[in-house]
């Protein structure tokens, strides 16, 4: 491998326009089922540039004892769906400063045993003090069969080399508790090069970079003003490494649980893949049966990959959304349809994958969900046949 | 009429989960609220409320199809 800044797998040469299914690999082939949850909307920090109705100065937090049963009730239609596997995201807002953050992670602990497999993410400005990470955040954590962070790096207010360096090295602790660490930059075009000298900082520190191109306020387009040299860096720039293995081997502080996925053993997609390295995360399979990958779906909206209006899609059956401060439980954030219920009121889940009706799918949280083109008979789960 | 300004945070959740939940809540739909409520959750909240009492005359919880809102959980559980 010559330059780790650069993926050597070219992203570039994958036939979008002939994609017969997609999907987080980790979902494709495992009985994976994922809750992505904006905690609430109350940040802490104020970025000039964050969209009005993403971050609040109100407090939005509901109660903590809702925010337990709402997890048993997760649970308890995905297990009578056939999924016992769980990724939990948590964002916001800024979710560390949800009173229910640490009981969430707690209560997920006390029953990770009696499932397969239980991941935890979140997305986090890292404004804690390096001191919670290590007293609070680690310990919650170091149980689960993963745990991951993104992070985002708010440059109004990491802006001094000091702030730059402290924002570093809480992510480099929770690499070395074996927390995987991926950091947001929303590469604006006119100080794209600027940012990529940071990005470059955290890369040469052993910290993963997303490189995201920058949205339209209404989330539906990427903005103008790249030039080929940008989206050539946004299209292949800093793939994601196994940085956090390293370290955590390193200091063996924590010892992870292994994984007991429901798996089909049978799946012949699933065979052929297995050998595939895991941090290409993502899954495309064509019309002649080929399949291609990518490390995160967060490049998508840079091949504008994001149109699967009519797709048979997972969402909704093995994997909801919960947003604030409207409190829906979605299937996914983009989609246009009625939510599946309301955090206060219950939601009913769907029986079987469903059309898409949207006209785009924008958030990597949505297009990362298993989803088929129609006609295609090909699974999205283990032992799925809904395609019959 | 209560004033909804002087309803407490959890009293507004509730009263705004009525509103979502006895109409289409669809994207398009409930980003009027989103508008009327620039970087202030507790806005969304009334903005809902403000909507609901224009249909129905009164608070969700005194009027209209909203009354009939039943809770997974409430403070005295």
């Amino acid at each position: 491998m010559t330059d780790l800044k650069t993926s050597e797998y070219d992203f570039t040469k994958i036939p979008y326009k002939d994609i017969v299914r997609v999907g987080q690999r980790t979902m494709l082939y495992r009985d994976m089922f994922t809750v992505s949850w904006l905690l609430g909307r109350y940040c802490n920090y104020r970025c000039s540039y964050c969209w009005p109705y993403a971050r609040s100065d109100t407090k939005d937090h509901r109660p903590t004892p809702l925010m337990l049963k709402t997890v048993d009730e997760i649970k308890r239609q995905a297990r009578e769906r056939g999924f016992n596997s769980f990724h939990f995201s948590l964002s916001g807002g800024e979710p560390t400063f949800h009173p229910a953050y640490i009981p969430i992670l707690n209560h997920l602990n006390e029953d990770a045993y009696t499932t397969n497999y239980t991941s935890v993410h979140m997305t986090s400005n890292m404004s804690r003090p390096i001191k919670w990470f290590e007293e609070q955040y680690v310990p919650a954590v170091r149980h689960f069969h993963r745990a991951s962070i993104t992070a985002s790096c708010h440059r109004e207010h990491v802006n001094t080399p000091e702030k730059v360096a402290e924002f570093a090295d809480k992510l480099v602790l929770c690499q070395e508790y074996d927390t995987q660490i991926t950091i947001n930059m929303v590469m604006v075009p006119e100080q794209f090069y600027e940012i990529y000298d940071l990005a470059l900082y955290f890369h040469d520190r052993g910290i993963n970079v997303t490189l995201k191109p920058q949205s339209d306020p209404t989330a539906s387009r990427v903005v103008d003003g790249y030039t080929e040299d940008m989206y050539a860096k946004l299209h292949n720039g800093m793939p994601q490494r196994a940085f956090t293995e390293v370290k955590a081997r390193q200091t063996g502080l924590v010892e992870r649980p292994k994984p007991t996925y429901m798996i089909d053993k049978a799946d012949p997609l699933r065979k052929q893949q297995a050998s595939v390295a895991a941090h290409y995360q993502i899954e495309f399979i064509d019309s002649k049966g080929e399949s291609w990958f990518m490390d995160q779906a967060e490049r998508f909206n840079a091949f504008n990959f994001n149109n699967f209006q009519g797709w048979e899609c997972s969402s909704g059956y093995r994997g909801i959304i919960i947003r604030e401060p409207d409190g829906t439980i979605k299937r996914s954030y983009s989609c246009a349809e009625v939510p599946l219920g309301h955090i206060e009121t219950g939601f009913k889940l769907y029986d079987k994958p469903m059309p898409c009706g949207s006209k785009s799918c924008v958030s990597s949280a949505d297009s990362k969900i298993p989803k088929r083109a129609p006609g295609t008979k090909l699974p999205l789960f283990p032992g799925d046949r809904t395609y019959d | 009429m209560i004033d909804i300004k002087t309803l407490s945070l959890r009293q507004l959740q509730l009263e705004a989960a009525r509103v979502i939940s006895t109409m289409p809540a669809t994207n398009d739909n409930i980003y009027k609220f989103n508008r009327e409520s620039r970087h202030n959750s507790q806005g969304w909240y009334i903005a809902a409320i403000e909507w609901y009492i224009k249909e129905y005359g009164d608070i969700p919880s005194k009027v209209g199809p909203g009354r009939d809102v039943t809770f997974i959980y409430q403070e005295n559980d």
